[in-house]
């Protein structure tokens, strides 16, 4: 009778421990890749069978909901501003004076021609509110299988494979609805400023074609306490 | 005010010290089916400096064109020509001006910007009677697009954004005013547009000057899926009243191909059969648009990564002639982009697309 209980009720707590581990590796990694008021200038580099094409960005991240993407420069010309509100991104169009809705269904298209879809770039809510996450350990990695839970989430499914020192991913597969592998997402470098661990250098391969593979490195991040409200706005967006 | 944008201008050059600089060369060719052809050679040198406060931006365009220049518009039994309301010929005379130019100032959450540059107000692809401050006909595939002198002042807090426009044609009964008050939520954007504006209206006999008085508005959501939206507007002409009502969806379809379309109804239209006076009229005022009905269609087909082909028309519902501009475009390698299109218009002899020689363009150009 004792042996039952001792097992029953190791079995319980080593449901709890798991529950509290699982959550611990969750909060980790979020704190690293959901990280608000943050601003960032990076390069990135696009290259596909033929050619190569560089530009420079701006992010300024508030939260998930309010983030602004410039194109300042770019190898072929083209600069270009966005702006998320809520669940809508805005392009704003030089040429016209004006700025247009990226309709839901356009999110998912290459951002600037890259493999990295607006999605990708804009993309910061914590994972636990977008994917239903099951949590596996092997020797060198935590793997997050993350299914959809949202309707609006990135992707149907895909898998992340979590350094166990600095609770970054070291890559992460994306996958269709019929398990077909679609990206890869490596984390080639990371920085730590304040305790948190951000991603420095990143590579995107799209699988589906040849060779189209997307780098961007951030050369400046900014952390800041507030990030004013007047970016976040069609003014600025605008002006 | 165009003098006093000059002196800031150059007041503030030497402040401007590292610009960024972009270039982008065109050759096109256009032939007339039948008729003539001409080509010219574009380049097009766009000055930006610019951080989080202040923004400069100039847009030179440098025209030469070559060959005839001569084309000639038929329309059925009018000599418009004897009339003296519409050229018989378009002399094309090779051009250098200044397309865009204008300083923006930023600073909490307001924006002041002077200038020359483009200022839009509706949603539509194709044509809103809300775009009173700039329009560009998507079938004009000739005039080279130069922006009118234009003040604005925008101001936003969080979600709405409110925003004042004034422009100056130089013209006494030609100045325009707008307020537009934009309000942006997790269900739909809107946008009420209150603004005055004088017009110059021409007849065959007479030149009068109008006050028009524009309601508008509009609603955008992409809630329920494809994006769709709808505007009303009225405009007060001269004491009568005309309701404008447009409505519009887009969506793309497997990533590949995208379609937008959209239906205008202007209660105060012109009826069918059109009379010749109507069509002078037409374009003795530079109206887009004189009938009741209309659908608009933007089609973009994305054939492969390089490859797109896509479709403007206007289909006019009551005498259901249309006019389309078709185009093929083909990206060969980085930076180089060449595109064929063709403006061909539907229509018989007293319809408002009546038929004109189809108008032929091939591009190539670069920019970097």
């Amino acid at each position: 009778m004792a042996k039952k209980i001792i097992f029953l009720l190791s079995s319980i707590f080593s449901i709890l421990l798991f529950s509290y581990d699982k959550d611990y590796i969750l909060e980790k990694v979020e704190k690293n890749l959901s990280v608000k008021n943050v601003i960032y200038r990076a390069s990135m580099k696009i290259e596909d069978d033929e050619n190569t094409r560089d530009m420079e960005l701006l992010l300024y991240i508030k939260d998930e909901k309010n983030v602004y993407v410039e194109v300042i420069s770019s190898s072929d010309g083209n600069r270009s501003r966005f702006l998320k509100k809520d669940n809508s991104m805005w392009l704003y169009l030089t040429s016209a004076g004006r700025s247009v809705l990226i309709k839901g269904h356009m999110l998912k298209e290459g951002f600037m021609g890259s493999s990295l879809s607006y999605e990708d770039i804009s993309e910061n809510r914590r994972l636990r509110d977008v994917y239903d996450i099951n949590v596996i350990e092997d020797e060198k990695y935590y793997i997050l299988e993350m299914k959809a839970k949202v309707e609006d989430a990135p992707y149907k499914f895909k898998k992340s494979y979590i350094r166990k020192d600095i609770f970054l991913p070291y890559k992460e597969e994306i996958y269709s609805s019929s398990n077909r592998l679609l990206k890869e997402f490596y984390i080639e470098d990371y920085e730590k400023i304040k305790d948190i661990y951000f991603p420095k250098k990143v590579v995107m391969k799209d699988l589906l074609q040849k060779k189209n593979i997307t780098t961007v490195e951030y050369k400046e991040i900014n952390l800041k306490d507030k990030l004013s409200d007047n970016y976040f706005t069609k003014t600025y967006l605008e002006r | 005010m165009k003098k006093l944008l000059f002196l800031i201008l150059i007041f503030l050059s030497p402040f401007l010290f590292s610009f960024d600089l972009n270039f982008n060369y065109n050759y096109s060719y256009f032939y007339f089916y039948k008729i003539n052809y001409f080509s010219s050679h574009d380049l097009v040198i766009d000055v930006e400096n610019s951080n989080d406060f202040l923004k400069f931006f100039a847009q030179f365009d440098v025209r030469i064109y070559q060959g005839d220049s001569k084309y000639e518009i038929p329309y059925p039994d009018i000599d418009f020509s004897i009339i003296g309301v519409m050229p018989t010929y378009i002399y094309l005379s090779n051009q250098y001006k200044f397309t865009q130019l204008y300083l923006s100032l930023f600073n909490e959450g307001m924006n002041l910007k002077i200038g020359k540059f483009p200022v839009k107000s509706s949603f539509s692809e194709i044509y809103s009677p809300l775009d009173i401050f700039y329009f560009s006909s998507p079938f004009d595939l000739i005039t080279l697009k130069e922006f009118p002198s234009n003040f604005l002042f925008s101001f936003s807090k969080k979600d709405i954004t409110l925003s004042f426009v004034y422009q100056d044609n130089q013209d006494f009964f030609s100045s325009k005013e707008g307020l537009n008050l934009e309000y942006l939520n997790h269900f739909f954007n809107s946008r009420f547009f209150i603004s005055r504006y004088s017009q110059v209206r021409k007849n065959l006999l007479s030149i009068d000057s109008v006050e028009n008085y524009l309601f508008g508005l509009s609603l955008l959501t992409e809630h329920f899926g494809p994006a769709l939206w709808n505007e009303v507007l009225i405009l007060r002409s001269n004491g009568i009243n005309k309701f404008n009502l447009q409505f519009g969806w887009d969506y793309t379809f497997f990533e590949k191909f995208y379609i937008n379309q959209e239906f205008y109804i202007n209660f105060r239209g012109l009826k069918t059969p059109y009379s010749d006076i109507n069509i002078i009229n037409k374009y003795l005022n530079k109206d887009f648009l004189i009938g009741r009905y209309y659908m608009f269609l933007t089609s973009v087909f994305k054939v492969k990564e390089k490859i797109n082909i896509s479709l403007n028309s206007i289909l006019n519902l009551d005498d259901r002639s249309l006019i389309g501009v078709f185009n093929l475009s083909y990206n060969p390698i980085n930076n180089l982009l060449s595109s064929i299109s063709v403006v061909k218009t539907f229509g018989e002899s007293k319809d408002e697309f009546y038929r004109i020689p189809a108008v032929f363009l091939f591009q190539i150009g670069t920019k970097f």
